[in-house]
């Protein structure tokens, strides 16, 4: 329910060691307390923090001119095989912009289109037809995240990892430049992993 | 040269402390407009720093990597002034630190208050906190903060070493300069102070102290040879007036010496038995206007020194002056007759009413025509008329005599003043008979005037005296003094 009601990227920030962070006020792990049974707990939050990933994503991306859409188009993130990150996505995205353009989340099932698409997560339930749905994808500038923990596949761009408990990311610079992407050194600086061309 | 070594301290007192004080002010002004900007630029500075690190930092926030944000922060060592650093999330809670060897972390009591706050600075002495928002697409993802000390006593001590020298050199300059400069004052009034010494020393009032410049200084050098100019004019009318009173005092010897052997010789005649009695009648005759004359002369030394000394008062009346006029003549008569000189007397047969003293006017026409009857060659033709004209009386003495050369008319006024200086056939004189005639004629508010050609052409002395208003011709006018 807190969650739901309270989906800021801020807020979904999971519980922090207390090795990193020793000095972090208390106050902060009192709101943190009552959150019910840590496991749950985590699963959320892993699910909240995926999403706020995708959608911070945005701003770290340049898609080539080509494929510009007009200025006013929505930018269009799809989620296929994670319900649960798509239904947090869906809380954080309502009414934000990311580069002055409106953020849509769209729930795809095998077969759809994906020719609008700017970036497309491909969750855990999904990763077994991961095959399939790459080669569609190759050579158009979608910026693909996966979430396969045995690391990036041949043709994401992106991909989720679990370090210690917290969410953390691998970039692939080959695959986003095959993608026609280009990721932002910004990114590239938080990310866990850099493959690089 | 103790007065010039003063003024040169005075100068160069003067300069210096006014390039001093200068020097402070403008020190002082710069001091403060640098400290100023120097504070104002590093605060800007600062503020780049953390928009710079809050910019670097907001994808560690964005994607909660909290080791990137801290390796970030700890670039801040290479900024020795930036004691603490520290980025906090949207909430308040700490996201990551810095903190530079040897100095205190944040506190963290003030996070929640600068996790709320916006960009801005709280300057609290040499402390300096600052805080910076950090954005993202109109989102709040977090608060930089950096405490830093502002140490500008170093750069304060730079300035003021380089004020120090630029002050000393400076003042050593304006020193030079004025040392310089001083001379252009000192030497003119040492020149002056120079010429005063000669003067002094060599009695030479014909000097004078050059002048170089327009300035006071110029104006000093030209008073004083204006003073030399007037000194001069004093001295040489002083050693005039000591020759004439060195030839008062000859003259004065030679005049009362020169009766004497007269009046010795008649004596011896008159001890003698056998003289006629012709020659007995003529050596008291003689005697007489011997005696006449020196009286003369001493009356007339006598009126000089009460007037030089204020002490004479004159009986004034009313009185007749063609009496006076017959009364010069009577007393004269023996000397005129003596020299065998024609007079012309031309006098009204009315009484001619003024007011005076009877024995003074006596006393300036009996001067008067004994001159005439002098500077006249025997033989000689006087003219002494009296008319009435304007309200006045003008007596006129007039002779065809030697004349006066008309550049020393005026020096025949002059007490002592003879000039003719040839004492040839005993035309000498004390030199004080016209003089005293003027001041006696002029006593009684009236005027004595000279009229000559020049050398030859004979002499005219004309007496202006106020006549009496008509009706009171006939009143007897009251005794005056």
């Amino acid at each position: 329910m807190r969650l739901a009601r309270s989906p800021r990227p801020g807020n979904a920030h999971p519980p922090v060691s207390t090795v990193r962070r020793a000095f972090l006020p208390w106050l902060v792990a009192c709101a943190w307390a009552p959150f019910g049974p840590r496991v749950r707990a985590q699963a959320a939050s892993a699910a909240s923090v995926k999403a706020a990933y995708l959608y911070k994503m945005l701003a770290y991306v340049d898609w080539p001119p080509a494929a510009a859409t007009p200025d006013d188009a929505p930018q269009v993130i799809g989620v296929l095989g994670d319900d649960a990150v798509y239904a947090e996505l869906l809380q954080i995205v309502g009414g934000r912009r990311v580069n002055s353009r409106a953020v849509v989340a769209r729930r795809l099932v095998a077969g759809d289109a994906v020719d609008d698409l700017h970036e497309l997560f491909v969750g855990r339930g999904a990763s077994a037809n991961l095959a399939g749905w790459l080669p569609g994808l190759r050579g158009r500038p979608v910026l693909v995240v996966t979430d396969v923990p045995s690391g990036l596949t041949e043709s994401s761009v992106l991909n989720f990892v679990l370090v210690d408990g917290h969410v953390r990311f691998e970039a692939s610079i080959p695959a986003a430049e095959r993608s026609g992407l280009k990721l932002s050194s910004r990114l590239l600086a938080v990310a866990e992993r850099v493959v690089a061309p | 040269m103790k007065v010039e070594a003063s003024i040169r301290r005075k100068v160069m007192l003067v300069v210096m402390t006014t390039s001093l004080l200068a020097q402070l002010l403008s020190a002082t002004a710069l001091l403060v407009y640098e400290i100023t900007s120097y504070r104002a630029s590093w605060v800007a500075d600062l503020e780049t720093q953390a928009d710079l690190m809050a910019q670097a930092s907001a994808p560690a926030l964005n994607f909660d990597d909290a080791r990137v944000a801290g390796e970030n922060l700890a670039l801040l060592r290479l900024r020795p002034q930036i004691e603490s650093a520290a980025i906090y999330g949207a909430r308040g809670q700490l996201f990551a630190a810095y903190t530079a060897p040897g100095h205190a972390p944040l506190p963290s009591e003030l996070a929640a208050e600068w996790a709320a706050g916006h960009a801005g600075h709280v300057l609290d002495g040499d402390r300096l906190d600052l805080q910076q928002g950090i954005e993202q697409n109109g989102e709040r993802l977090g608060t930089m903060v950096l405490r830093a000390r502002y140490d500008v006593a170093p750069r304060v001590r730079g300035y003021l070493a380089i004020l120090g020298a630029v002050t000393a050199a400076s003042l050593a300059l304006a020193g030079l300069v004025a040392r310089r400069l001083q001379r252009t004052i000192t030497d003119p009034i040492v020149a002056v102070a120079e010429v005063a010494r000669e003067v002094v020393q060599q009695r030479n009032y014909a000097l004078r102290a050059p002048k170089t410049s327009h300035d006071e200084v110029g104006a000093l050098v030209d008073a004083f040879n204006d003073m030399l100019v007037e000194l001069g004019a004093q001295a040489a009318a002083l050693q005039t007036a000591d020759r004439r009173k060195d030839e008062f005092l000859a003259t004065l010897a030679h005049e009362l010496r020169n009766p004497l052997a007269p009046l010795t010789t008649a004596l011896a005649i008159l001890d003698r038995d056998d003289a006629p009695p012709a020659a007995r009648l003529r050596m008291q005759a003689m005697m007489q206007r011997q005696l006449q004359q020196m009286v003369r002369l001493i009356d007339d030394l006598l009126e000089v020194s009460r007037i030089s000394t204020g002490r004479l008062r004159l009986r004034m009346q009313k009185l007749d002056l063609v009496e006076v006029l017959q009364a010069a003549m009577e007393s004269i008569a023996p000397a005129l007759v003596e020299r065998e000189h024609t007079v012309l007397t031309l006098w009204p047969p009315e009484p001619i009413w003024v007011h005076g003293d009877r024995e003074r006017l006596t006393q300036v026409f009996v001067n008067l025509l004994h001159n005439a009857a002098k500077y006249t060659d025997p033989g000689g033709r006087i003219e002494f008329a009296v008319e009435t004209e304007q309200g006045a009386a003008c007596v006129r003495v007039a002779d065809n005599g030697i004349g006066i050369d008309p550049s020393v008319q005026r020096d025949v006024f002059e007490m002592f003043v003879q000039v003719d200086h040839s004492m040839k056939r005993g035309r000498t004189g004390l030199g004080v008979g016209l003089p005293l005639a003027r001041q006696l004629v002029a006593l009684h508010g009236g005027a004595l005037e000279l009229d000559s050609a020049g050398l030859g052409q004979g002499s005219t002395f004309t007496v202006r005296l106020a006549l009496l208003p008509l009706h009171l011709a006939d009143a007897r006018a009251p005794a005056a003094h």
